[in-house]
């Protein structure tokens, strides 16, 4: 490729004036590492697939950077989706998308690792690789191509971006990306013995070479050493393994203790969408919602202690002079000692014109003496996430909160000065009735009027409804979606009823949710669908305002595959998913025994207080072993309570 | 409470920093420098900061004037020496004033600005353009729907040598009050040249004398009062 830094830094000044928000594709941030290259062996390029707005608030993001840069013989710069003005302007220059640090263009790295969070990026990846002059399928790649590879959420199931990634890595990434960059590093010495021959056989076994000794890493999964097989009925039937080191399960990768946070984040100069400090405060949660991926695949809990934490705060504010911090985690109020962290955030930091933000807190009205103890938070609206509005559905979906709780929480919320209450609900949830849609309607509205009786008309309940999807590793990874007459109908109620002064309802489109659906719970057929889909145009599909609804259906018909298939169809209790290789350290028929209760309305404790064998303390054991200390918020296991669990059990693993 | 005069430079991607990111950019500044900035009252707190002139998105600098008020008074050699350490790339600060703080705001007492404007492609006849620009008796433009006569907001237009890498350049100086001012775009679109092949670079705004503010001379002085 002839296009150097230099060239492409010329043209920019160009193109430049002529987009929005060129702040986007500049570089030079404060705090960003520009190293020199000529003294550095391994460069990766850490790419989100979305704009520098919102990949700029990507923890996950932040941590690799740091990670990776504080090794002496390596360096990670960052690149991200152009928005279209750019991407035009890009493509009209015929240049290549390239990283923000150096200017390099992206195929000048050694490593491309992909932060894929949600499916909906996936059309953005192929549209990156295109715009950086890179062979978007896997196979048509060779030694002299960057290595791809991805990880974040979407990944657990990886099936439906195999044909595009050489490499996934399933699970935490702050431990094993040093393992790929010491293998990397490795092998890339080892090429540079051999004779320079540009024979392309050969480059194409050198690159097989590199998989192979990826795949001996734990975690890592390479989709190329594998072949899919389907039933008749077009079911999924089995992976073959093609390449002897390679494992029939993957199993995901994990911390033994969070290892410290990173303080050094890059100032942006624009406005991003979390424009602050984010602390991660704790990792996983024991609740058990049934629809929840996140606290499925994120088990075991593991926590940081308050010193670690304030210490993250000071640091990263004198290094950023950010304003804002973000404690972040799945259950804030499940934080052990969360009202002495509150205390000590608010003695070290109250003088400092800071604001906290505290997010996912329980409906109980301990949150709000928690959120009024925390004198630096902003009071700009009370987040409830009740999920549904009756008893009945709240036990099918494990989310223990009765609504006198959620009431009484409300009336104390509003008793506080909290103007605003936004409550977050989910229609289409296993065995869902219009009556239980209904109960959204008039518990909001019950919502309003405790509000109005405090403060009058000055009270707000802001309602956000978005659409349940049964995710890969979840109990309810065996449901269906609803079908879009349902969904419209579920909306119409709401719509019609949610309206007057007081009351905002917002909802996820059902395009959004099916899209969303698909690519969850696709297989490896669907790679040729994203690739379809793309070629017709889709891109950017998280935007309401850019999703190619009909390049997606268009793709579906051209590769004859039925979209319903994937997400309308009951599944039989012994069917075999296309994700089941991934092991997320819980059984799968943990997740069927807690799907099977949930048809029974049977509730889950939250497991801090009594293990249910979810299989991820024996999966990790050793790791736990190694790394004695109270970290982990798992409980002792009681032997007897683990044989009725096991003797409770329907189908084998 | 001590109000404070600071002239800073904005260069390289700095340029991309937009005049209202610009404001958070020096509030992290401060902070990153330990530098207490004077917050408003109200609802949501905002530090106090006034900068005299928004450089329009994508120009470099060499002088941005900004005010600032801090609650207790520093040396201004110890709040440059703390500043200097926290600066993003592309930012530098050319100089720290006290002054009365009572003294008028920027925005009042700013009348000119001067800019180098580099074309980035050759203009055969760029003299010959500019001699014709300079003898229309107006030249009325469009800004967003409103018509505006530019000739009587150019102070001066003149051609300069060539740059290191052979660009052409122009010297540019303007009306900046606030009723009455011009950007260098629109006297480069008046030339009958795109905009986005060249580069603006803003190398001075220029203050009328009346607050007894630093440094307001202008050597230019005479070539406005001639044009």
């Amino acid at each position: 490729m002839s296009d150097t830094p230099l060239e492409i830094q010329q043209a920019l000044q160009r193109i430049l004036p002529k987009v929005q928000k060129p702040g986007r594709y500049s570089g030079g941030e404060f705090n960003q590492i520009l190293k020199d290259w000529t003294k550095v062996d391994l460069r990766v390029c850490l790419v989100f697939p979305d704009i520098y707005d919102i990949g700029m608030s990507n923890l996950g993001l932040a941590i690799l950077y740091e990670l990776i840069n504080n090794r002496k013989d390596a360096l990670a710069e960052r690149a991200f989706a152009p928005w279209l003005d750019m991407e035009e302007q890009l493509r009209q220059a015929n240049l290549p998308l390239y990283a923000l640090e150096s200017k390099h263009p992206l195929t000048d790295f050694d490593i491309l690792g992909f932060t894929l969070p949600y499916e909906s990026l996936y059309t953005n990846a192929l549209n990156i690789l295109d715009l950086a002059h890179i062979p978007l399928f896997s196979n048509q790649r060779n030694s002299h191509h960057p290595l791809i590879i991805a990880g974040g959420h979407a990944t657990f199931n990886p099936e439906p971006m195999h044909a595009f990634i050489d490499a996934f890595v399933i699970g935490e990434g702050e431990e094993v990306i040093q393992e790929i960059l010491n293998v990397y590093s490795s092998w890339k010495q080892d090429q540079s013995l051999l004779s320079n021959s540009d024979d392309p056989a050969n480059s194409k076994s050198r690159r097989q070479e590199l998989l192979r000794r990826l795949v001996k890493i734990d975690g890592i999964y390479i989709p190329s050493f594998y072949k899919a097989y389907y039933h008749t009925d077009q079911t999924f039937s089995h992976l073959e393994c093609t390449e002897p080191s390679a494992p029939l399960r993957v199993r995901k990768r994990i911390v033994a203790k969070l290892p410290p946070p990173p303080t050094h984040f890059i100032v942006p100069f624009i406005e991003t969408i979390h424009d602050r400090i984010p602390i991660e405060i704790m990792r996983g949660c024991t609740r058990g919602c049934r629809f929840c991926q996140a606290g499925m695949v994120t088990r075991p809990v593991r926590e940081r202690p308050i010193e670690e934490i304030i210490f993250a705060i000071q640091e990263s504010l004198k290094n950023t002079g950010y304003e804002e911090v973000g404690l972040l985690s799945l259950s804030s109020s499940d934080y052990t000692n969360i009202l002495d962290l509150i205390n000590a955030v608010n003695s070290h930091f109250s003088h400092d014109h800071l604001s906290v933000s505290l997010p996912s807190l329980r409906i109980e009205s301990l949150s709000v003496e928690l959120m009024n103890s925390l004198s630096l938070a902003r009071r700009n609206g009370f987040t409830l996430a009740p999920e549904a509005a009756t008893d009945r559905m709240r036990q099918i979906i494990n989310k223990q909160v009765s609504t006198d709780q959620l009431l009484d929480t409300v009336d104390a919320i509003y008793r506080n000065g909290w103007s605003t209450v936004k409550l977050y609900f989910m229609i289409g949830h296993p065995l869902e009735t219009l009556t239980d849609v209904q109960a959204i309607a008039d518990l909001s509205k019950m919502v309003l009027r405790i509000g109005r009786s405090h403060i009058g008309n000055r009270a707000q309940v802001n309602v956000g409804v978005s659409t349940f999807i049964p995710k890969p590793h979840t109990p309810f990874q065996w449901t269906v979606c609803d079908s879009e007459e349902q969904i419209k109908a579920k909306l119409a109620l709401l719509k019609d009823q949610l309206r007057g002064k007081g009351l905002k309802l917002t909802w996820n489109p059902p395009d959004a949710t099916y899209l969303e659906a698909w690519l969850s719970k696709g297989d490896r057929r669907m790679s040729a669908v994203i690739y379809q889909a793309w070629r017709l145009g889709a891109k950017f599909d998280a935007w309401n305002d850019q999703r190619n609804f009909s390049a997606w259906k268009q793709a579906f018909e051209l590769n004859q595959l039925d979209p319903a298939f994937y997400i309308h169809r009951p599944r039989s209790l012994q069917e075999a998913f296309p994700w089941d290789h991934i092991d997320i350290g819980v059984r799968k028929k943990y997740l069927l025994q807690d799907y099977q209760w949930s048809l029974t309305g049977k509730p889950r404790a939250d497991c801090r207080t009594q293990c249910y064998a979810c299989g991820i303390l024996p999966v990790f054991k050793e790791l736990r072993q190694n790394n004695p200390g109270d970290a982990w918020k798992c409980p002792e296991v009681q032997p007897k309570l683990k044989e009725t669990t096991i003797a409770h059990d329907a189908v084998t693993n | 409470m001590m109000r404070l005069r600071i002239d800073f430079s904005k260069t390289d991607a700095m340029r991309f920093c937009g005049h209202l990111d610009l404001f958070r950019t020096w509030e992290r500044t401060f902070r990153r420098a330990g530098v207490n900035l004077s917050y408003t009252q109200g609802f949501k707190h905002h530090p106090r900061m006034n900068i005299a002139s928004a450089l329009p998105l994508g120009f470099t600098s060499s002088h941005e004037v900004m005010d600032v008020w801090l609650d207790n008074p520093l040396s201004t050699e110890q709040i440059l020496q703390s500043l200097r350490q926290t600066l993003p790339p592309g930012m530098k600060i050319n100089q720290i004033t006290p002054i009365e703080i009572s003294a008028p705001s920027l925005q009042s007492i700013l009348i000119g600005s001067e800019y180098i404007t580099i074309f980035l492609d050759p203009i055969a006849d760029l003299a010959k353009r500019v001699t014709n620009l300079l003898n229309q008796p107006s030249i009325l433009i469009d800004r967003r729907g409103k018509i505006i006569d530019l000739r009587p907001l150019l102070f001066a237009v003149e051609l300069l040598p060539n740059d290191n890498d052979g660009h052409q350049q122009l010297f540019l100086c303007v009306s900046s009050t606030q009723e009455k001012n011009a950007r260098p775009d629109e006297v480069v679109r008046a030339l009958g040249v795109d905009p986005t092949s060249a580069l603006f670079h803003r190398q001075r705004l220029i203050f009328s004398n009346e607050d007894g503010g630093p440094s307001l001379t202008h050597p230019e002085m005479e070539q406005i009062k001639r044009l």
